[in-house]
């Protein structure tokens, strides 16, 4: 016993965040997830007095309470934190606090990228949080269409304010999206094959591939705007052969399947807690694996039902209305499956089951007005009416909001240790419930009386009248609802009863860490061979803390997870991650330092800190590997009967890491090739771009330089798989020389060529073309630049082959890159 | 049609009643797409009331029910039949029936080549309706006339940001998009004065940005298009 | 190597497919008709349609078949491989439904109005 002890003692001073403002250094997947939820709390509740303050306004017809300018700052704001500062974060920080739980691991698989994502959310949200503190917020709605968002018809800072900041959240998401997929994918506990997931791993895998994939056309469009508001390229701009439609695309991309982002892990919540409530496990869960395969594509097919009145073909509208009515089917499955499960289980009735009854009510029928939505004639009617606003609300409110608090008293036992109540729980739904269908009930039918969105008053005598008062009425009453539900919470940390060791009787192994949990999570890894372990094997609660099964050692000094198959669940190695570090913070200071620079149009100041910037980043990559504070070569390291450490092996965590990113930056390079190929084929002023500019055999030359250095990196990396490491760095040398004459090469032909991206929305395309070429080129060559030092240093050597196999495919990838863009921007326009 | 008649004056009498007109009501269509759309929203209305309450009653139903103990085989039974009747038999039935009414009506609302047709082009600029008709030469702001009963193209087009161009009473809205033009299929029936309004936000003054749509019976607007359009030949 | 395997793409093989097909559907339709729009007059007989159909029909026919590829192989395999299978044959079957549906469109509405 006292054994047992000192070894957790020991584990807590390997796991533990340092004290006082140390946890400011904190890397720690729980600890990091909290502060996504609190953050996202604090940003609910500002979402939501704005959301009130348009309510007041609203409520009677010809009223000036506020103004029309602060009015559009109010609904942009309203709609930019509710999408992007509440919910997206706090589904994230939900899927990072129990993910490492549920599989049976003790932490993320790149704790300091959670730590960064973190900051670069909360630096992002007070930057935009600020503008409205000034009253130059932005103001043309989320959605920030052009050209009402360019230079021209908002001169103010608010558009730059919406376009940098949310792109340094955006980063934040991304991030999580990696790390959740590869987290998913290679650190389930030894024997968690995919089919043995717990169904919540399903839908936030699905989700965060669907980050992966679908945040960077917005990430793209953001960029460009802010290019055309900063520097004249005239993207959006028809008089320069532009088109305002392409962001339309660009956005909504991104914008819809970021609805489907947000319901997935909502779903996911129900269907976690439907089957322990019901108390058997979930029925027809291939059903369900394949409703979210299903959702996960059809959502990114949706896009342009947003875009039903620009006046695109009605064929194409077909295609898509089709599309948008054909996602009813994996949702009403899902919906089906829950039924099954209720019906076929003996149901106990708790707190976290009436919010999921309410979710089901409010969700089917903001489903039921997106069918209707999707029908194209219809839509031409109500699109940008109130109908919609309800819409949404039904769907968003409904689908994500109840579900999360549903989960979050669920989960509140393993947050606090304590058990929630009845008493008060019970009042804040029905007033939630009530008032929110109070306020958006009548709203369809305020739409359908023909009131558009974002007017900032209305006449008397149109019907509106009471349908509006009726609405603010029944939004204060959500208002107290939510009120009295941060109250229960609150008081239920101090008030509430003491958890029992997995209070409903639960099945995943997040209830086997202990309430509140440990750092570690678990002292030592079970093997799991089933999908509901703790009913299975309910003697793993207690020989989990004894040190009964895997990677109990501790002396290293090391944080150790378990590396397993991404299918199978086969142990293939341990890995090692990093343990607290400022460089997290320190990177997100000087990326917020950027961000503010390139507000304020102080571009001398921007390039200094992205100096600064890249110094900190490469100091991140250095500190890695065989690095002396991360993990150094030691002699235990092979006799302690365990796998081997990742970085002695070629296919650890980054190379998987290195791919997902990939998968993000590819979808951003195709959203940049598919604007070239929309601005010459579709819009309106296209034309074949004029390409004379730029020395096509000056491109090929440098493509030649670069297609020997990845070949010959390609080479080493396979030489090192078959152990041979002769003349290690003079090969990294030669290929570091071959990466510098494409780079110079590449930079001598962008500035010689006379693109008149001013101009011409051809050439600007073109010239972001070439500087993300460059800019990826740069990378690489300065990368194998520092593998020339560190195989001096002897971090890569024959018992430490990583890290050559991790950077290899992102050489394939600039080199693939750099030949469609040879392809499709200059040589087919010319040969056209 | 004397009885559809009645039946839609009928119809009208119990919309008043529960408050569906008015100024940009599209529950009092005064043209045959407007009209269209409303028959097919109150359609929808019908069956989607009916499935929520379906859902959310077999919902309650199985918690409520008293438990039986369901063997592995009756329970993968009870949860195929649920999903494949209520999971995908349903919504596809309902998008099946939905799609068949719904793309006739789509199809008739566009712009068909027609001899008949009236062309009118509107010029959307922050916060005004330039209008102008090609044909008989005649400028207006924020008003239109057109024919009763005659189909009317509106040819939009944008000065400086996306506006759209909404008569709720009359049809669907299009957008006006600077760089493009988009055509508007529009007819009035009913004689009238139709409130018509921009539906995408525009900046600040978007609340006020209204415009009127008067449809005249036929000889009464062949009488103004001669008394404006003569105004206007005798200028140039 | 087999096309229809074990192997976990196939968990998205079958929607991907069906992805591709949209990307090439939706955007040949908007480019073929800023090159050369039919008359819509000429009602649903013209060369956009016609190959559209036929591209929708290949790719329909290309799923069913690995569905029927997918089964066959599930019906000889182990327990874990089984699930993979299971997930891929409905997804292929899905896709090759969804397809179809969006595709029928075509012979309902002229392109390019």
């Amino acid at each position: 016993m006292n054994n047992d002890l000192s070894l957790h003692a020991q584990f807590a001073k390997v796991w533990d965040n340092l004290p006082g403002w140390g946890q400011l250094a904190a890397v720690n997947h729980t600890s990091i997830a909290r502060r996504f939820m609190l953050t996202g709390t604090v940003f609910f509740t500002i979402g939501g007095v704005l959301g009130m303050l348009i309510r007041t306004q609203l409520a009677l017809p010809e009223q000036e309470l506020i103004s029309p300018d602060l009015y559009a700052q109010l609904f942009t704001m309203h709609g930019t934190i509710m999408m992007f500062l509440f919910a997206i974060p706090i589904l994230e920080g939900a899927a990072m606090y129990l993910i490492p739980k549920m599989i049976g691991t003790r932490d993320l698989v790149f704790p300091r990228l959670s730590a960064l994502g973190y900051y670069c959310y909360l630096f992002g949200g007070i930057i935009i949080m600020t503008s409205l503190l000034l009253g130059i917020a932005p103001d043309s709605g989320w959605f920030m269409y052009t050209p009402l968002s360019s230079a021209e018809f908002s001169s103010g800072p608010g558009s730059d304010f919406w376009l940098l900041g949310i792109t340094f959240v955006e980063i934040s998401a991304v991030s999580a999206g990696v790390e959740l997929t590869v987290s998913i994918l290679r650190t389930r506990a030894p024997g968690m094959s995919l089919s043995k997931m717990p169904i919540f791993c399903w839908y936030i895998l699905a989700m965060a591939l669907m980050i992966v994939f679908g945040f960077p056309p917005l990430i793209l469009a953001s960029i460009l705007l802010e290019l055309e508001r900063a520097a004249g390229m005239p993207f959006f701009n028809p008089a320069a052969g532009g088109d305002p439609i392409l962001w339309q695309h660009l956005f909504w991309l991104f914008g819809h399947p970021e609805v489907y982002i947000i319901f997935l892990p909502a779903a996911g919540i129900v269907s976690t807690i439907i089957p322990v409530f019901s108390g058997r496990p979930l029925v027809g869960y291939r059903w369900i694996v394949l409703a979210i395969i299903t959702m996960g594509f059809i959502s990114f097919g949706l896009w342009v039902h947003h875009m039903f009145t620009v006046g695109i073909p009605q064929l194409a509208q077909a295609f898509f209305s089709i599309a948008s009515m054909l996602v009813a089917i994996p949702t009403s499955i899902q919906v089906f499956v829950w039924i099954a499960t209720l019906w076929t289980g003996r149901v106990r009735f708790e707190l976290p089951m009436l919010w999921m009854f309410g979710f089901l009510f409010i969700f089917v029928c903001g489903g039921l007005t997106g069918v209707m939505l999707a029908l194209v004639p219809f839509d031409w009617q109500v699109h940008d009416t109130h109908f919609v606003v309800a819409h949404f609300h039904y769907v968003l409110i409904g689908g994500m909001l109840f579900p999360l608090i549903g989960g979050v008293y669920y989960w509140l036992p393993h947050l606090s240790g304590r058990m929630p109540t009845m008493h008060m729980g019970k009042w804040a739904f029905w007033l939630i419930f009530i008032g929110f269908n109070a306020t958006f009930l009548m709203m369809h039918l305020t739409g359908l009386l023909g009131m558009p969105r974002r007017i900032v008053t209305y006449e008397s005598g149109l019907g509106w009248d009471w349908l509006n008062m009726l609405s603010s009425f029944g939004s204060f009453i959500m208002a107290c609802g939510f009120g009295m539900l941060m109250l229960d919470i609150i008081l239920h940390f101090r008030y509430g009863q003491k958890a029992k060791f997995n209070p409903w009787q639960a099945d995943t192994l997040e209830w086997a860490t202990g309430t509140p949990p440990t750092s570690y999570n678990f002292l030592s890894l079970p093997t799991v061979n089933t999908r509901h372990p703790l009913w299975e094997e309910p003697e793993l609660r207690s020989t989990i803390s004894d040190g009964a099964h895997g990677l109990r050692s501790i002396y290293h000094g090391r944080r150790e997870l378990y590396g397993t198959d991404a299918v199978t669940g086969k142990l293939l190695e341990v890995i090692h991650i990093p343990s607290h570090s400022w460089l997290p913070l320190l990177s997100a200071l000087v990326l917020a330092g950027l961000c503010i620079s390139l507000l304020s149009r102080a571009y001398e100041v921007a390039i200094a800190i992205t100096v600064i910037a890249t110094i900190f980043l490469f100091r991140w990559v250095w500190v890695n590997g065989a690095h002396k504070i991360i993990a150094p070569v030691t002699e235990e390291e092979d006799q302690r009967g365990e796998p081997k450490l990742h970085s002695r092996t070629m296919s650890g965590p980054g190379v998987w890491g290195m791919v997902v990113t990939l998968l993000s930056d590819g979808s951003l390079y195709l959203s940049l090739l598919f604007g070239w190929l929309y601005l010459w084929t579709v819009a309106p002023a296209g034309k074949v771009p004029d390409v004379s500019s730029v020395s096509i055999s000056m491109m090929a030359i440098s493509g030649a330089f670069l297609t020997t250095a990845v070949l010959l990196y390609r080479r080493i990396v396979k030489r090192l798989r078959a152990q041979i490491v002769q003349n290690l760095s003079r090969q990294f040398s030669l290929v570091f020389a071959l990466g510098l004459l494409h780079l110079s090469s590449l930079l001598y032909l962008t500035t010689a060529s006379d693109l008149s991206f001013k101009a011409n929305a051809h050439d600007a395309a073109l010239f972001v073309m070439l500087i993300f070429q460059i800019f990826h080129s740069a990378i690489a060559t300065i990368t194998t630049g520092l593998q020339v030092l560190r195989v001096r240093k002897g971090y890569i050597s024959q018992i430490l082959p990583y890290e050559p196999a991790v950077l290899n495919p992102f050489w394939l990838f600039t080199l693939s890159i750099f030949w469609v863009s040879f392809g499709s921007f200059l040589l087919v326009p010319k040969i056209w | 049609m004397v009885n559809r008649l009645r039946k839609l004056s009928l119809f009208a009498i119990v919309l008043s009643l529960v408050g569906c007109n008015g100024r940009y009501s599209i529950l009092d269509p005064a043209g045959p797409h407007a009209e269209a759309i409303m028959w097919i929203w109150w359609g929808m209305f019908t069956v989607g009331t009916i499935v929520l309450i379906g859902v959310c009653s077999l919902w309650w139903y199985a918690i409520r029910k008293s438990h039986k103990n369901y063997t592995e085989n009756e329970s993968k039974r009870v949860t195929n039949r649920l999903v494949v009747i209520g999971g995908i038999g349903l919504p596809v039935v309902c998008i099946t029936a939905l799609l068949a009414f719904g793309i006739p009506a789509g199809h008739s609302m566009l712009p068909w080549p027609n001899e008949k047709v009236i062309i009118v082009n509107v010029h959307a600029r922050q916060w005004f309706w330039e209008v102008s008709y090609p044909n008989q030469g005649i400028q207006l702001t924020d008003e239109i006339f057109i024919p009763a009963g005659v189909p009317v193209d509106i040819h939009v087009t944008s000065e400086d940001v996306i506006h759209s161009f909404w008569v709720p009473r009359l049809s669907g809205k299009i957008d006006a998009i600077p760089g493009r033009t988009n055509i508007l299929r529009l007819q009035g029936d009913k004689p009238g004065s139709y409130g018509g309004q921009c539906a995408e936000y525009c900046g600040l003054a978007h609340t006020k940005m209204k415009f009127e749509v008067n449809v005249m019976p036929e000889n009464e607007y062949e009488n103004w298009v001669t008394q404006h359009g003569m105004k206007k030949g005798a200028r140039e | 190597m087999k096309l229809i395997n074990q192997h976990p793409w196939q968990y998205v093989a079958g929607w991907v497919i069906w992805a591709v097909w949209f990307v090439i559907a939706y955007g040949g339709l908007s480019v073929a008709c800023q090159i050369a729009a039919p008359d819509p007059e000429q009602g649903l007989i013209n060369w956009i349609t016609v190959s559209s159909l036929t591209l929708t029909l290949i790719v329909v026919g290309y799923l069913v078949w690995c569905a029927v590829k997918s089964w066959t192989l599930l019906r000889v395999s182990s327990l874990e491989a089984k699930f993979t299978l299971q997930i891929a044959t409905a997804v292929y079957i899905f896709a090759a439904l969804g397809t179809l549906a969006i595709g029928l469109s075509l012979l309902l509405i002229v392109p390019c109005i």
